[in-house]
């Protein structure tokens, strides 16, 4: 019997000793799972890491250019996968890079990420590497890549630009009288002077109800808006004018007032509830927003016809004459740096670069891109390059989104960039349209004092001087 | 009995009960003290867990939550969120299980599981609905232009905006408390009952005078628990609101979320998260005791 005691205690003490040391077992099993992917000894392969963006289309596109890659190549095999997450995409990078599993490459990175990410000591600078150089010269991006630098560096293999655009509701803009989409403040003025007119009479006969879509103009926690709505304007008026330069607030306050204005013209013709399915409504409710080619293939299949139903239309200018500047909407690719990632998976993750935009498969890659997710892949010939003309002409949105590539700036290069905007917003914009909102279009509050106080908070959320 | 015996014979015990413990005490270890302490460390950090370089800023960002209006604004929004919560969950919980305890026993289990049912739908599937439902476009919103000329921005008022989020938090949580509710009430012995219907006590009378007292540990367990799910607010506000307008409906695991994983300030994150525990420690303590005190007052 008390044999038979001794034993079970025993058992049990080792179940239990077995049980507790499961955990650190599992993360054992982790870290070798890992180093198995990247050396993949049964197929002597180096395996390389690379994330997607969360979500299918461009999911099966890098899977469709690794597979084809890993069938070429003798000595890598990229390894695929969506980025986590966890809660959002960047932290799910940030989360990686904490916990050692950051891959070798990923997409979807916007440069103010990228600043952080750069900041962070975790991306290569590639500005002199060789390769690097070819690929710039492949897709004709001299003169796109200077807007991508990082304090003299480049950290970001530019992989899309949607240049960010007003876009009309035709049907209403041709019942207002107007065959054509406003360019100038002037024709813009107009046009909503006739909304005013017409807004009891043909415009709700139409289902239209204001003139000014943008729920997030009130919201500071959807800062990445203030790109759309404020920059693009705020662009335009000052012709090419920067927010952020180094640790320098540049914004030029005369043109940050124009640009609420701007905003503020519309007056209680901004809508700022939620709507649903804007575009694809029998008859939408709004005479313009902001919008970029990702909802294209949505609205065509929702039997909407571009130049019909709706169109895009430059960013607005103070006179005729002024260049169109508008907000780059664009992500790239980055290559990490890490303890965790071994130098043959470096080596392997710079080879797929190299392949995917070689001299052979460049233009190719970029087409495939297109096709996948009708984002405007950068490259500096993508009106003249001939590998294009097929889709540009099958899609007459994606062309008129191509015109005003050359005007489209990207977002501030700082670290601090979320902060800045959701201070801008906080103090500046969503105060302002609340006021805007009780006034009659045409009748913009006078925005001096917002965006002084915008300019204060964006100087202590960033440490700007 | 032999007393060295006896004491060789303790030991082995202890020796044994601690290794029956080993694997909570290793899980609260890895799971509990370590993030504990690291989440201490970090609030003395300003780092983003990203890079190499790590600045020691001592106390820095806990005397940075006194000057952050969001940060204040998601302390004054807990109280603000906690009355309410506690109250309609309270009283709507008292109210379905009352209604509940009188059906006949046929139907009773079948009724209480349709009002848990909301407890069980997903935080974001019922925010997505919400935000349907309130959307400019939608039945009910053309309705009320259509019929009554009103336009209500129901996500953009500040007032209506943390009505809709408390509303949709005690219609989610009203039915889960009503089954601990219904569960004291059932607890009632009979024989009480009875005495009670004797004396002529009925109706609102009795359930002020003898419902209510007999149930005031399983209510002190509702509104305990009531109160950290107010503290614990997130999905709602982050979906439909954002913590706006004015951060009128922010709280503070909308701003620990933010401030670590949008604006990737992870030292000032685990600084308000510690600052959160702290607050919800301390009002968790005070309502214990305040309940504590009713429960004596009724002999419990």
């Amino acid at each position: 019997m008390k044999q038979s005691k001794k034993t079970f205690r025993l058992l049990l003490i080792l179940f239990v000793l077995a049980t507790s040391l499961a955990a650190c077992k599992g993360s054992d099993q982790g870290d070798k799972a890992k180093d198995n992917a990247n050396t993949a000894a049964d197929t002597k392969k180096v395996k390389v890491d690379f994330w997607t963006a969360p979500n299918q289309q461009q999911y099966d596109f890098w899977s469709a250019k690794a597979e084809a890659f890993n069938t070429a190549s003798k000595e890598y095999e990229v390894v695929v996968q969506q980025m986590p997450e966890s809660p959002s995409s960047e932290a799910g990078i940030q989360n990686s890079i904490v916990t050692g599993t950051v891959p070798a490459i990923s997409e979807n990175i916007n440069i103010g990420f990228a600043a952080t990410l750069a900041d962070s000591g975790v991306v290569y600078d590639l500005q002199d590497e060789e390769w690097f150089q070819n690929i710039v010269a492949e897709r004709a991006m001299e003169e796109t890549i200077k807007g991508w630098e990082l304090d003299g560096k480049q950290y970001v293999i530019p992989m899309y630009v949607n240049p960010m655009m007003w876009q009309w509701n035709t049907k209403a803009l041709k019942t207002l009288g107007f065959e054509e989409v406003p360019v100038t403040m002037e024709e813009l003025e107009a046009v909503v002077a006739a909304f005013v007119e017409n807004r009891d009479t043909t415009m709700k006969e139409m289902g239209v109800s204001h003139i000014f879509y943008r729920p997030s103009l009130t919201r500071g926690d959807q800062w990445w808006d203030r790109w759309h709505d404020f920059q693009m304007p705020y662009q335009a008026f000052t012709q090419g004018g920067s927010l952020v330069e180094g640790n320098k607030l540049t914004m030029d306050r005369e043109g940050a007032k124009e640009a609420f204005e701007f905003i503020g013209m519309f007056g209680n013709g901004i809508l700022t509830t939620e709507l649903t399915n804007i575009w694809t409504d029998e008859n939408p409710s709004i005479l313009l927003t902001v919008n970029a080619p990702w909802e294209i293939n949505l609205l065509r299949e929702a039997g909407k016809v571009y130049g019909e139903d709706y169109e895009y239309g430059p960013s607005i200018v103070k006179k005729e004459g002024d260049t169109p500047y508008c907000f780059a909407d664009a992500k790239g690719l980055v290559v990490y740096k890490h303890s965790s990632i071994s130098e043959e998976e470096h080596a392997g993750a710079v080879a797929f670069l190299q392949w995917l935009f070689s001299t052979e498969n460049s233009s190719q890659t970029d087409l495939d891109w297109l096709k996948a997710t009708t984002m405007l892949p950068v490259r500096g010939d993508l009106l003249e390059n001939e590998t294009f003309d097929e889709m540009l002409i099958e899609f007459p949105e994606l062309a008129a989104l191509a015109k005003y590539i050359p005007y489209a700036m990207p977002s501030m290069s700082h670290e601090k960039m979320t902060d800045i905007q959701t201070a801008l917003t906080d103090q500046g914009m969503a105060p302002y349209v609340q006021e805007a909102m009780n006034t009659e279009p045409l009748n913009a509050p006078d925005a001096s004092a917002y965006v002084d106080a915008a300019i204060a908070a964006m100087k202590e959320a960033g440490g700007l001087e | 009995m032999n007393p060295k015996k006896t004491k060789k014979h303790d030991s082995r015990r202890n020796v044994f009960g601690w290794l029956l413990n080993t694997p909570y005490l290793i899980y609260s270890l890895i799971f509990f003290l370590i993030p504990l302490v690291w989440a201490i460390w970090l609030s003395t950090m300003d780092w983003n867990l990203m890079s190499e370089e790590k600045k020691f800023v001592g106390f820095g960002n806990f005397i940075r939550l006194f000057k952050d209006e969001r940060i204040f604004a998601s302390f004054v929004n807990s109280y603000r969120y906690l009355v309410p919560i506690v109250l309609l969950c309270f009283i709507f919980g008292l109210l379905i299980a009352t209604l509940v305890h009188h059906l006949p026993d046929k139907i009773k289990g079948f009724t209480a599981v349709l009002f848990f049912i909301p407890y069980l739908t997903s935080g974001v599937a019922t925010s997505v609905v919400v935000k349907y439902f309130f959307s400019y476009n939608s039945v009910f919103n053309r309705f009320l232009r259509d019929s009554f000329q009103l336009d209500i921005k129901w996500l953009q008022n500040e007032t209506v905006a943390f009505a809709v989020i408390v509303g949709i938090i005690v219609w989610k949580m009203s039915g889960y408390y009503a089954l601990f509710i219904l569960s004291g009430i059932e607890g009632i012995p009979e024989e009480v009952n009875e005495a009670s219907k004797l004396d002529g006590s009925s109706g609102l009378h009795k359930l002020m005078h003898i419902t209510l007292p007999m149930i005031t540990p399983t209510l002190t367990t509702v509104i305990v628990l009531a109160a950290g799910l107010a503290f614990g607010i997130f999905t709602e506000p982050y979906l439909l609101t954002g913590g706006g307008p004015n951060l009128a409906t922010t709280a503070w695991q909308l701003e620990i979320y933010n401030t670590s994983f949008t604006r990737f300030q992870s030292g000032y994150g685990a600084a308000i998260a510690i600052a959160n525990a702290v607050q919800i420690f301390v009002s968790i303590r005070l309502i214990s005791f305040l309940m504590n005190k009713l429960n004596k007052k009724f002999g419990w």
